[in-house]
C-alpha cells in the first residue's frame, strides 16, 4: 500500500449507522412512499437525478476522451491535445534538445547531499485558477506547504520522498541513484506496473517528477535528460513562453509538456494538457523553513486570480 | 421470487410502478450510503441525510437504469453527493466552489496527527472536484473504476484514465509515488453488491 492509499484509507474510517439511526430513517421515508404511490411516475419533481451517461465512442483515443470528460464536469481552459498517432519513434529534434539540456544541467554547481531543505516556489493553474505554492522539501525532518490553492496556513508535511518506478526513495537514496542513462532508466521502471496508460508514459512522468520538485543533482539531472531523450514518442513542440515570460522549448509525450530552457537545462513549466499546468519560479537549497501553522487554514479559497 | 432476492437491476426497474420497492433498496444499501456522507460529512450530517437521499431516489427513479455491474450504488452515490452538496450550500454560504461536497472539518477530526491532516489536504487540494469524486469513490466506497466514472458522468475509459492522473497529482502534491493502479476490472461483471 502506497502511502497515499495508507492516508486515504485512515480518512475513510467511519462508524457504520447504528440499528436506530437505520430505523428512524427509514420510518421518515413512509411518506415519501405513500405520495409516490398516488403521483404520476413521469411527472416526478426531483430536481436531483443521476447524470446521464456519455455515449463515449470508442473510436475516440484517450486522451481526447479524457478531455471532453474534463469538459463535462467543470469549467476549464481546454489545452488542445496532440495525440502521438505516428510509430513511436524518437524524434531527432527532441532528443538533440533533451541531451542539449542535460550537458547544461551538469554544468552547474556539484549538489545538495547535505542540504537540511529544497525549496520550490511554483505558481500553477487548475481549473482556470491561479495559485501560489512553495514547498520546503524536508531531508530528514518535516516538510512544510505553502499552497494558496490547499489552505491559508502553512502545512507540515512528513520528510521529502521522491517517486523512482513503484516505490519511493528518500533523499539519500535520490542521492544514490545511477547516472548512466541506461541503468537509471532500469532503476525508474522497475515495479512501474501497471501505472500510467503505459511504462513508456510512466518513465517520461517520473523524468518530470524528479526534475520539478527535487533536489536532484547536476549529474542527475543530465541523466534524466538523456533517458528523455530515448523514450519513444518523445516530440518537440517548439518555443514556448511561459506565465513569467521566459523562452523555453516543449517536450511533449502523452499529452504532458515539459517546458524545459537548454541554455541552463532548468524546467520552466509542465503543462499536463488537462487543465493543471505549473511554472516553476525558482528552486535551490535552504537551510531553514518557516514553522507550520496549519491553524490558519481554513476551506481552500483560490488565490487572486492573476 | 421475494423482493428481497431482486437484484438492484430489477428493483430499479419496479420502482417507478412499486415504490414501496424503494425500503429494499433502503435496506440494502442505507448502511454503505450511510458510510458516503459520515466520510464527507460527519456523522451527524450523515444521520440527517440519509433519509432524504433515499427520498430523492424515489423522485428521480423514472430516469435511471443499473450501472452494468448491476448495483444501484454508483446511482445512490450520485444522488447521496448532490444532497451532499446541497446542504453544504446551504450550510456554509460562501465556501469556495472546489470544496462543494466535503466538509473538510469533519473530514480532518478522523485524522489524529496534524501533519496527516495537512497531508490530507494537500492531497485532496491538488484536484478538481471531477478527480477528487472519482478518486474518493474508488478509494473510500471501493467502487469500481466504471462504477465511479457512473457517478461523475465520465466514459469508463477516461475514469481509469482520470483516476491514474488523480493518484499522481495527489502523490506529488505530498511528494509522494503513486504507485500502481490497482489491477481493477474495466468492466464490473457482479451482478450486484449484496
Amino acid at each position: 500500500m502506497t502511502p497515499l492509499d495508507d492516508l486515504l484509507s485512515a480518512a475513510g474510517r467511519v462508524g457504520e449507522i447504528t440499528p436506530g439511526q437505520l430505523r428512524h430513517a427509514r420510518a421518515s421515508l413512509n411518506p415519501a412512499i405513500a405520495m409516490a404511490g398516488t403521483a404520476d411516475p413521469a411527472g416526478g419533481a426531483g430536481t436531483v437525478a443521476a447524470r446521464p451517461r456519455p455515449t463515449g465512442s470508442g473510436l475516440r483515443r484517450k486522451f481526447a476522451l479524457g478531455g471532453i470528460a474534463v469538459a463535462a464536469c467543470a469549467a476549464l481552459v481546454i489545452v488542445p491535445v496532440l495525440v502521438d498517432a505516428g510509430g513511436p519513434g524518437v524524434e531527432a529534434s527532441a532528443a538533440t534538445l533533451l541531451h542539449a539540456a542535460g550537458n547544461a544541467a551538469a554544468r552547474q554547481q556539484g549538489g545538495w547531499p547535505d542540504a537540511a531543505y529544497w525549496d520550490v516556489v511554483s505558481v500553477y493553474q487548475r481549473d482556470g485558477k491561479t495559485y501560489h505554492r512553495e514547498i520546503w522539501v524536508s531531508h530528514h525532518g518535516q516538510s512544510v506547504l505553502r499552497d494558496t490553492g490547499v489552505s491559508g496556513g502553512v502545512l507540515p508535511l512528513g520528510p521529502g520522498v521522491f517517486p523512482a518506478g513503484g516505490t519511493s526513495l528518500t533523499w539519500d537514496q535520490l542521492y544514490a541513484l545511477p547516472t548512466d542513462p541506461a541503468q537509471l532508466s532500469a532503476a525508474l521502471q522497475a515495479d512501474v506496473k501497471g501505472a500510467g496508460p503505459d511504462p513508456q508514459s510512466e518513465l517520461f512522468t517520473i523524468v518530470g517528477d524528479l526534475l520539478r520538485e527535487s533536489p536532484a543533482p547536476p549529474a542527475l539531472r543530465k541523466a534524466l535528460y538523456d533517458v528523455a531523450a530515448g523514450i519513444p514518442g518523445v516530440h518537440l513542440t517548439g518555443k514556448v513562453t511561459d506565465t513569467l515570460g521566459r523562452t523555453g522549448t516543449g517536450v511533449e509525450r502523452g499529452g504532458e509538456t515539459l517546458v524545459i530552457d537548454p541554455a541552463d537545462g532548468a524546467l520552466l513549466a509542465d503543462n499536463e494538457g488537462d487543465g493543471w499546468s505549473a511554472t516553476f519560479v525558482s528552486q535551490g537549497p535552504a537551510d531553514s523553513a518557516p514553522a507550520a501553522s496549519p491553524s490558519q487554514s481554513t476551506a481552500a479559497a483560490p488565490a487572486a486570480a492573476s | 421470487m421475494t423482493d428481497h432476492e431482486r437484484s438492484d437491476r430489477l428493483l430499479l426497474a419496479g420502482l417507478p410502478e412499486q415504490p414501496a420497492l424503494i425500503g429494499v433498496l433502503y435496506e440494502r444499501h442505507a448502511p454503505a450510503v450511510f458510510r458516503f456522507l459520515s466520510r464527507r460529512a460527519g456523522p451527524a450530517a450523515a444521520e440527517d441525510l440519509l433519509s432524504e437521499v433515499f427520498v430523492a431516489a424515489l423522485q428521480a427513479c423514472g430516469r435511471v437504469v443499473a450501472h452494468d455491474s448491476g448495483s444501484a450504488l454508483p446511482w445512490l452515490y450520485g444522488i447521496a453527493g448532490n444532497v451532499l452538496r446541497h446542504h453544504l450550500r446551504d450550510a456554509r454560504a460562501g465556501v469556495a466552489a472546489h470544496d462543494a461536497g466535503m466538509d473538510w472539518d469533519a473530514v480532518e477530526a478522523r485524522l489524529d496527527a496534524q501533519a496527516r491532516r495537512g497531508e490530507l489536504r494537500a492531497a485532496l487540494s491538488a484536484l478538481s472536484p471531477a478527480e477528487r469524486d472519482l478518486l474518493l469513490l474508488v478509494a473510500w466506497e471501493e467502487l469500481t473504476p466504471a462504477e465511479a466514472a457512473r457517478v461523475v458522468g465520465i466514459s469508463q475509459v477516461a475514469a481509469r484514465s482520470r483516476l491514474h492522473r488523480a493518484r499522481m497529482r495527489a502523490a506529488r502534491a505530498l511528494q509522494q509515488p503513486a504507485g500502481p493502479l490497482p489491477d481493477y476490472p474495466l468492466v464490473a461483471n457482479q451482478e450486484n453488491l449484496t
